[in-house]
């Protein structure tokens, strides 16, 4: 399909990065689908084949697993060798037990954490029809709810790209009396409330929801189904490209104030990363990385402390990214941050969203590692694109 | 107008008036320098006079307020090139450049009289007032407010190494005000007998500290720490668009002379002239557009920059 093989026109070496990271991310995902989500839709396969309402609409549905499995092969042989060929395990039903049920009480936010792990499979129990979820919904939310996709840029990025292949694939029937913004939309609204059973929606994906949802809005009237379809897949990487991609590189120049590219207009501009900085990060961000990697070609005598924790540990993913590039790092669990900080020069923090008030949700430890900052007199620094900013207000972790 | 003209002009108008601040030195520098020499396109214009601004900022007065004294002018001037109109020719857009950069400049230099005679509201007969270093605006201020408000006294740090607390102290018995010189290690000593503190600065930074004479934010520091009200008394054309984290953000031009960066190869082993003294330290700025609290600063900012 083409959507994979659209790539940003950028740098060559930013394009290489990014290529890096996506072939990195498509490379764990194809792992794990492999593993458990070929299985569990090759199930679904199963069971779409047999509640099948109509012949079209259930060879379309094949095609569209057939196309994404395809895809898979494409990007597999490319990158991973590994078997293409899906195995057929048998579903074990399990014995609902004591758990479950205090599993429902627990706070959904975390659901995705071990502790919290469900015993049911989400499209068992799901009280929606899987047969009205398009594939690539249910391998993102089946990916979100076991926590192959971590990064907000990422679920973000991974949903535009499923909501692509729905409108590519979606095809709107003669015989309805709604129009064509307003097909789309209800056929989205199902898929949307699946992927927010399987996990609560990241502030960033809640905002390209809107986007998208103003673009269908605003599809001019009389509008070919063909035209219709490029038009907002067009628009979702637009998105793509402006919010997410070439955001990151601004916060980039912004932050290390790149002499060619003086964006503030006058000579102020001054790095905030010198050389000889301690610099003290906090699990895995693909911005924080991204700016420590340009910063290692300018100032190469930083030192980054990578502070990590449980339970997933994301800070060795970084630890492994940023010794790529030669960058001496220090790693050190969240435990021990008060023995370090003294020795740190600033904090770079990556963010989930960024508040009306003026409060950064990020990683949960983020706002352990801020106070450590602030009781050591240390500067913290937020890295946050505006597409993640939300007018919600919270004033506590949870509430 | 070529470089070694442009720095004996700067220094020129500095020698024939003292009370000058560099900054307003540095437009009325540049102005001359856009009115004798001549331009063909307004970008060569633009660029010249960023060269000229470079050049500025290599003599000995402090870099940090020349260059926010010139920044401000460039982006006035630019703004304002868009009036001439497309037809025009490169003349009638000089001319309209220069009219508007000797408003600026009328502007600039009434700054102090303007913030004068708001602050010395702030100043009531018989306080205690403690000042650091030679700060023109300060003087000023106390000028007026001895005339409309009656006796206080000051208290004025010696200001080490240049000992400029002398100089300060001089002027203000010339103008007749009770004034005790102190060393600069005496300020947490003298800070329960003052009932607030008034300060100049050398530049105000975005997120509403300053860059000021070094040991001023000892002073700052001293002073939240016994609740007495810190005062900054500046100039609009010294807001600039820098936002350093800590003093250690702080760049080398600014925190030392350029003879020195130039001839010393280890700065670590100098004493710096400036130092950043944070927002939280400051109670308020008054300046030529307003009485501000220092997290007015940034809106403030984008509005003089937009």
């Amino acid at each position: 399909m083409s959507s994979q093989n659209i790539q940003p026109k950028t740098s060559e070496e930013a394009q290489k990065s990014k290529a890096d990271l996506r072939r990195e991310r498509r490379a764990k995902q194809e792992e794990q689908r492999a593993k458990k989500a070929a299985a569990l839709l090759s199930v679904n396969q199963k069971k779409t084949l047999q509640s099948e309402k109509s012949n079209a609409s259930a060879s379309l549905k094949q095609e569209e697993v057939k196309n994404s499995h395809n895809l898979g092969a494409e990007s597999k042989s490319k990158d991973v060798v590994f078997e293409t060929t899906p195995v057929k395990i048998k579903l074990e039903k399990k014995e609902a037990s004591a758990e479950n049920t205090s599993n429902n009480s627990k706070l959904k936010l975390f659901h995705y954490f071990d502790e919290y792990k469900r015993d049911y499979s989400i499209t068992e129990k799901s009280s929606l029809e899987s047969t009205n979820i398009h594939p690539s919904f249910i391998k993102l939310g089946l990916q979100s709810a076991h926590d192959l996709i971590s990064c907000s840029n990422a679920r973000c990025i991974g949903f535009l790209y499923a909501l692509k292949k729905f409108i590519i694939d979606l095809k709107f029937p003669s015989n309805t009396s709604k129009t064509l913004p307003e097909y789309i939309e209800s056929k989205l609204k199902t898929n949307i409330n699946f992927l927010t059973q399987c996990r609560p929606l990241s502030v960033s994906q809640g905002n390209a929801i809107k986007e998208m949802k103003q673009s269908i809005l605003h599809l001019p009237l009389n509008i070919s189904e063909t035209e219709a379809k490029d038009l907002l897949v067009e628009e979702i990487d637009k998105f793509i490209e402006e919010k997410i991609l070439l955001a990151a590189e601004t916060i980039n120049k912004y932050i290390l104030a790149d002499v060619n590219s003086i964006i503030s207009g006058t000579s102020y501009a001054h790095s905030k990363i010198s050389d000889n900085d301690t610099i003290l990060i906090f699990g895995y961000s693909t911005l924080v990385n991204r700016i420590l990697i340009e910063a290692k070609q300018r100032f190469p005598n930083i030192h980054v402390i990578v502070v990590d924790s449980r339970p997933k540990y994301r800070g060795k993913k970084t630890l492994e990214k940023l010794l790529k590039y030669d960058i001496e790092c220090s790693y050190i669990l969240i435990n021990g941050i008060s023995y370090i900080m003294n020795r740190v020069n600033k904090v770079i923090l990556g963010a989930h969203a960024l508040l009306a008030n003026g409060y950064v949700m990020a990683q949960i430890g983020s706002s352990q590692i801020a106070l450590v900052a602030k009781a050591f007199n240390v500067p913290v620094i937020a890295c946050c694109e505006t597409y993640k900013f939300t007018d919600k207000v919270q004033t506590d972790a949870l509430v | 107008m070529n470089v070694p003209d442009l720095t004996t002009y700067f220094n020129e108008v500095i020698k024939n008036d003292p009370n000058v601040s560099p900054a307003v030195a540095a437009i009325k520098t540049l102005l001359e320098y856009i009115r004798l020499k001549s331009f063909s396109t307004v970008v060569e214009l633009r660029e010249s006079v960023i060269d000229a601004i470079d050049v500025l900022t290599r003599t000995d007065s402090s870099a940090i307020s020349v260059r926010s004294g010139c920044e401000m002018l460039l982006r006035f001037i630019t703004l304002t090139a868009l009036d001439a109109g497309f037809d025009s020719g490169m003349e009638k857009c000089k001319e309209i450049l220069l009219k508007n950069g000797q408003v600026f400049l009328s502007k600039a230099s009434k700054a102090r009289n303007k913030i004068a005679r708001m602050a010395c509201a702030w100043i009531p007969s018989g306080s205690n007032i403690l000042v650091h270093s030679k700060s023109r605006v300060v003087l000023e201020i106390l000028r007026e407010a001895s005339v409309k408000n009656g006796t206080f006294h000051t208290y004025v740090c010696q200001s080490a190494p240049d000992n400029s607390g002398m100089s300060m102290m001089e002027e203000l018995t010339n103008f007749g005000i009770k004034c005790t010189l102190i060393l600069d290690s005496a300020v947490g000593a003298v800070m329960e007998k003052v009932d607030f503190v008034l300060l100049g600065a050398e530049a105000v930074v975005e997120n509403g500290g300053i860059i000021n004479k070094i040991g001023t934010s000892t002073i700052g520091l001293c002073a939240k720490m016994l609740n007495k009200p810190v005062y900054v008394a500046v100039e609009s054309f010294k807001f600039v668009r820098f936002y350093p984290l800590n003093n250690r953000d702080i760049p080398d031009e600014y925190k030392y002379k350029y003879s020195t960066i130039s001839t010393v190869k280890d700065l670590e082993k100098e004493h710096p002239l400036i130092d950043y003294t944070q927002p939280s330290f400051l109670t308020l700025l008054f300046t030529d557009i307003g009485i501000f609290t220092p997290s007015a600063v940034s809106d403030e900012l984008v509005k003089l920059y937009l």
